[in-house]
């Protein structure tokens, strides 16, 4: 009786653990971080989003506009950490432009830049890692 | 054993038909073929340019079958720097209006003014500035907008792009 008693708990105890356990792949959150030294800015858009403070933000964009002559477009990326340090820089070279253009939802950006504030570098990643916890099934 | 004679009679016409049916498709697609390729040479000789012409074209010129493949390289590269890879495009062949450009920096700059005075933009507020800037000749619109962004970046002015 005793031991049916033990086993039943132990039953119970594995299966409660296992239901609190979620095994969802590796999640790597990067909060975002303004190096203004080294003039490079760096974090995932999720981890902006839902970081305990009111501050945090990364995030690039593209501007194109009719001109009379022709499309003139640029970019920017911006970002701001729990730290309030900010930066915003600027592009119009057209191959940036298309990086920007081709970033995801929830993406990890990286940029750098110059001594006047024109984006050097911009990189999207995205990753399994960055997606939030419940999306749902792609079954 | 009439049957199987009748069978295989069947069995024959049945085939020939599927042959003349294969003829048929496989002279569908070549016209197609032939078409998509006029097609795509008119396309690229009302751009005016020649840089997909077909393979028999080239071979017709003693010249081309000449070039190296350095050559074909350089070639390939003047006609991209010729194109001028930027997000701006090329200035109209029009004189260009130094007072209207000076004009318009002076608009923007006193935009800038405002904004530092009050210390924010709103996005409504960046995108309308950025649009002033986008009017402007490439070397003033760069010029432009790295006095936006250092006003920003030095907390002259706050905003979100």
């Amino acid at each position: 009786m005793k031991t049916k008693r033990a086993l039943s708990i132990g039953v119970v105890a594995i299966a409660t653990f296992a239901a609190t356990t979620a095994f969802a792949g590796l999640v790597a959150p990067q909060p975002v971080d303004v190096d203004l030294t080294n003039r490079l800015a760096a974090g995932d858009m999720l981890s902006a989003r839902y970081a305990d403070n009111k501050v945090e933000y990364i995030g690039c964009g593209v501007r194109k506009r009719v001109t009379a002559s022709g499309i003139v477009a640029n970019g920017f990326c911006q970002a701001q950490d729990a730290k309030e340090e900010q930066f915003t820089c600027f592009t119009t070279n057209i191959d940036l432009l298309d990086v920007i253009e081709a970033s995801g939802d929830y993406s990890y950006i990286v940029f750098t830049w110059n001594e006047d504030g024109e984006c050097t570098r911009i990189g999207f990643s995205n990753q399994s890692f960055y997606l939030p916890p419940n999306v749902g099934s792609n079954l | 054993m009439k049957w199987l004679v009748s069978l295989c009679g069947v069995q024959t016409v049945l085939l020939g038909a599927v042959a003349l049916k294969a003829f048929a498709l496989d002279a569908q697609i070549h016209d197609l073929a032939e078409a998509s390729e006029n097609i795509r040479i008119a396309v690229n000789a009302q751009a005016g340019k020649q840089t997909a012409l077909p393979v028999a074209a080239f071979a017709k010129s003693a010249d081309i079958t000449s070039l190296s493949a350095a050559d074909v390289r350089a070639i390939i590269r003047e006609e991209l720097s010729a194109s001028g890879r930027t997000a701006q495009a090329q200035p109209a062949a029009a004189p260009i209006d130094r007072k209207k450009i000076q004009a318009a920096q002076a608009d923007i700059e006193n935009d800038l003014s405002r904004y530092r005075a009050r210390g924010s933009m709103t996005p409504a507020e960046v995108d309308l500035l950025t649009a002033k800037i986008a009017d402007l000749p490439p070397a003033e619109s760069r010029a432009a907008l790295i006095a936006m962004t250092k006003a920003v970046n030095s907390g002259e002015i706050a905003a979100q792009f």
